[in-house]
């Protein structure tokens, strides 16, 4: 199964859906999730992991990328709905300083 | 027909059997009672003439004689007797069927047969009728239970140990017209449907088989409400009658029970109740109930709610506002609802309280409708642990004993390129007896180490491309670039598993062709830099993890319990 990475903006918020793996085959979408398609600064992004049954550290250097390129402050990137292990994962990976873990 | 004659004269057995045989019959004559019983058990006979006074054993006692013999067949037995007073007639009825005092007529001996005759053969018309009903009623009740225990077990299925969730569900029938299906989601959180078909009884519940499979598979794919209730409509909508249609609520709770997503068409109104267990919302049906539309027109759109902790949501079918008590009150709505705030939402109370109500246990009315009730509380989803497996994978692996195995396999740079040899891996080592729960964290783990062994060692690409200015993009390009053009390179994959008394343990081993790198500067970083991460997740996630070979091997020990 493929992976869809699907996006709206709300203001300065943007929801950034992940289904399918979330690592480096979604590269380009998720880039262009949030700088093509985006209009103005965003202060909030929403990543929701609902539909998505895989992360490896690729995926995790996709979101440190995100960060990194939108210069966001720590806690304004929250991951919501991830599945047991891959809150697991993330934790392990102490990326829960940088991200707000739901 | 055959006609047995029974008479110790011999011209009276000829002149009855010429009478017999001009009416068209078979006549078969006998001289005593003896001899009648041999006939019967030779040639049988439908009818029986017989004599009342013979030598020997009368025709009284031969006629108890033979009935004993006939059994339940009915084989009317008529006397032939010259004898006139009460009595004796009286006897001839007691001991046979009729009668006919000689001397006779032929007219009256020919309407005697007749009419017998008309007798056995609507008695024989009975009997094979009752024979037949027989026959289907033992199939009915055995295709019944065979039903049953079909139903049973796929809704032993559906009832899964979540500790959030109290139901009461009574059908009006043997079967159950209501589906009620939880579903523990991949997620961590929960889904429950509550359908009402059209209907109660076998008919209304055949629905209820092919949507709890659907449903089941459809809540490990974590597809939402909304997605959901429309793979099932179309389902139903394929192959219910047109009169028939499943009302629904579907509704998804997250891990940690503060958010629902709800679907809802065609059902009464779902509660919120706050902690005063008072209604805090109504939530009505959007959409008409599954099964009648098309899938073009069907409407996914669903309601989102914020929940806390001491929230109680109710799912409920029509059965238990329109149960009735013998003066034909309804249960209704205000009843129903002061029954949930008085007994706190003990689902158990609330049952006990409609019976009292309607008396049902007392046999003072009986329930016409299926009855459905659903209370579920809001806050973190727990499941309890063992009695009942999820998914048809775990009730497999329950079946079977877990055994030690080993598999290594080398992939040439043919099949390094082509798409991901490692998904298929895990697939397999998912598959096996015992993993299918660990399944995630092993496919993270060999991942992590295939990726590792094919990027940095065969394709010998450099972390510090990411930092480029290109970033991740660079690195990828460049790995596709390598992964097309290079020819040589090899990554050699062995995993092992072995039983441990409180487990197992699985040693994966990855060798590479490349040249090794320094992996003492790799593992413990933490930084903030979007690499370097995928080795130390490892050694987080694992037993332990070891290089040997400079760095060109590496080994990972995970070690499980059992569930």
């Amino acid at each position: 199964m493929s992976s869809v990475v699907s996006c709206t903006q709300q203001g300065s918020r943007l929801d950034i859906a992940i289904s399918g793996r979330f690592d480096f085959s979604i590269l380009h979408d998720f880039r262009n999730a949030y700088t093509l398609d985006v209009e103005g600064p965003i202060e909030k992004i929403v990543i929701d992991l609902t539909r998505s049954e895989h992360m490896d550290s690729s995926g995790m250097g996709l979101l440190l990328t995100l960060k990194k390129e939108l210069k966001l402050d720590s806690g304004c990137i929250e991951i919501q709905n991830c599945r047991p292990h891959i809150r697991d994962a993330l934790l392990a990976a102490r990326l829960d300083h940088f991200f707000k873990v739901d | 027909m055959r006609i047995l004659i029974v008479d110790d004269l011999e011209a009276n057995r000829i002149l009855l059997s010429h009478l017999v045989e001009f009416h068209g019959h078979v006549a078969i004559t006998c001289g005593d009672a003896e001899q009648a019983l041999q006939a019967y058990n030779t040639h049988g006979a439908d009818l029986i003439f017989m004599d009342v006074v013979m030598p020997g054993v009368d025709g009284y006692v031969a006629a108890q004689q033979l009935k004993g013999v006939i059994g339940d067949y009915f084989v009317p037995i008529i006397f032939i007797t010259a004898l006139q007073d009460e009595d004796a007639l009286v006897r001839c009825l007691e001991f046979g069927d009729d009668y006919l005092v000689r001397p006779f007529n032929q007219v009256m001996f020919s309407a005697k047969i007749a009419a017998h005759i008309r007798t056995i053969e609507l008695h024989r018309k009975t009997q094979k009728q009752h024979e037949e009903l027989t026959y289907l009623h033992t199939r009915l009740i055995q295709e019944q239970e065979m039903a049953q225990h079909v139903f049973d077990h796929a809704t032993q299925v559906n009832h899964q140990n979540c500790e959030n969730i109290q139901t009461y569900i009574s059908s009006a029938s043997q079967f159950n017209g209501d589906v009620l299906l939880i579903g523990k989601s991949p997620a961590g959180g929960v889904y429950v449907m509550l359908g009402d078909f059209t209907g109660h009884g076998l008919p209304a519940a055949l629905g209820s088989l092919p949507l709890s499979q659907l449903f089941h598979s459809l809540v490990l794919k974590q597809l939402s409400v909304g997605d959901l209730a429309r793979e099932l409509n179309s389902t139903l909508a394929d192959f219910l009658p047109d009169y028939m249609f499943c009302a629904a609520v579907i509704a998804e709770f997250n891990a940690s029970g503060n958010k629902m997503r709800l679907w809802s068409g065609g059902l009464h109104d779902s509660l919120i109740l706050d902690d005063q267990n008072e209604v805090q919302q109504r939530i009505s049906s959007l959409h008409m109930p599954l099964g009648i539309l098309d899938d073009e027109d069907f409407n996914t759109e669903c309601g989102e709610y914020d929940l806390q902790a001491n929230n109680k949501i109710i799912f409920y079918t029509d059965g238990i506002l329109e149960a009735s008590n013998d003066r034909g009150e309804l249960f209704g709505r205000q009843r129903f609802e002061s029954a949930l705030q008085r007994s706190k939402c003990d689902i158990e109370k609330v049952r006990k309280g409609l019976h009292r109500f309607t008396g049902y246990q007392a046999g003072v009315s009986i329930q016409d409708d299926d009855i459905s009730l659903v209370c579920i509380d809001a806050g973190e989803v727990t499941f309890k642990k063992g009695e009942h497996k999820t998914s048809e994978q775990e009730a497999y692996e329950s079946s079977r004993a877990p055994i030690p195995w080993q598999i290594s396999l080398d992939l040439a740079m043919a099949e390094l390129r082509s798409g991901s040899p490692v998904s298929q891996l895990v697939d397999m080592v998912g598959e096996a007896t015992g993993l299918y729960s660990h399944k995630p964290i092993l496919v993270l783990l060999l991942v992590e180490i295939f990726n590792n062994a094919l990027d940095h060692g065969v394709l010998g690409l450099k972390s510090s491309l990411k930092d480029g200015p290109g970033g991740m993009m660079d690195y990828y390009s460049e790995r596709e670039k390598r992964l097309e053009s290079y020819t040589k390179g090899q990554v050699g994959i062995k995993i092992c598993h072995q039983l441990l008394s409180t487990g197992g343990q699985l040693n994966f081993t990855v060798s590479d062709s490349g040249e090794g790198f320094n992996y003492e500067q790799v593992i413990g970083s933490t930084s903030d830099e979007s690499h370097g991460r995928g080795l130390s997740l490892v050694d987080q996630l694992s037993e332990r993890m070891s290089f040997s070979d400079g760095g060109r091997c590496i080994e990972v020990v995970y070690i499980y319990t059992k569930d």
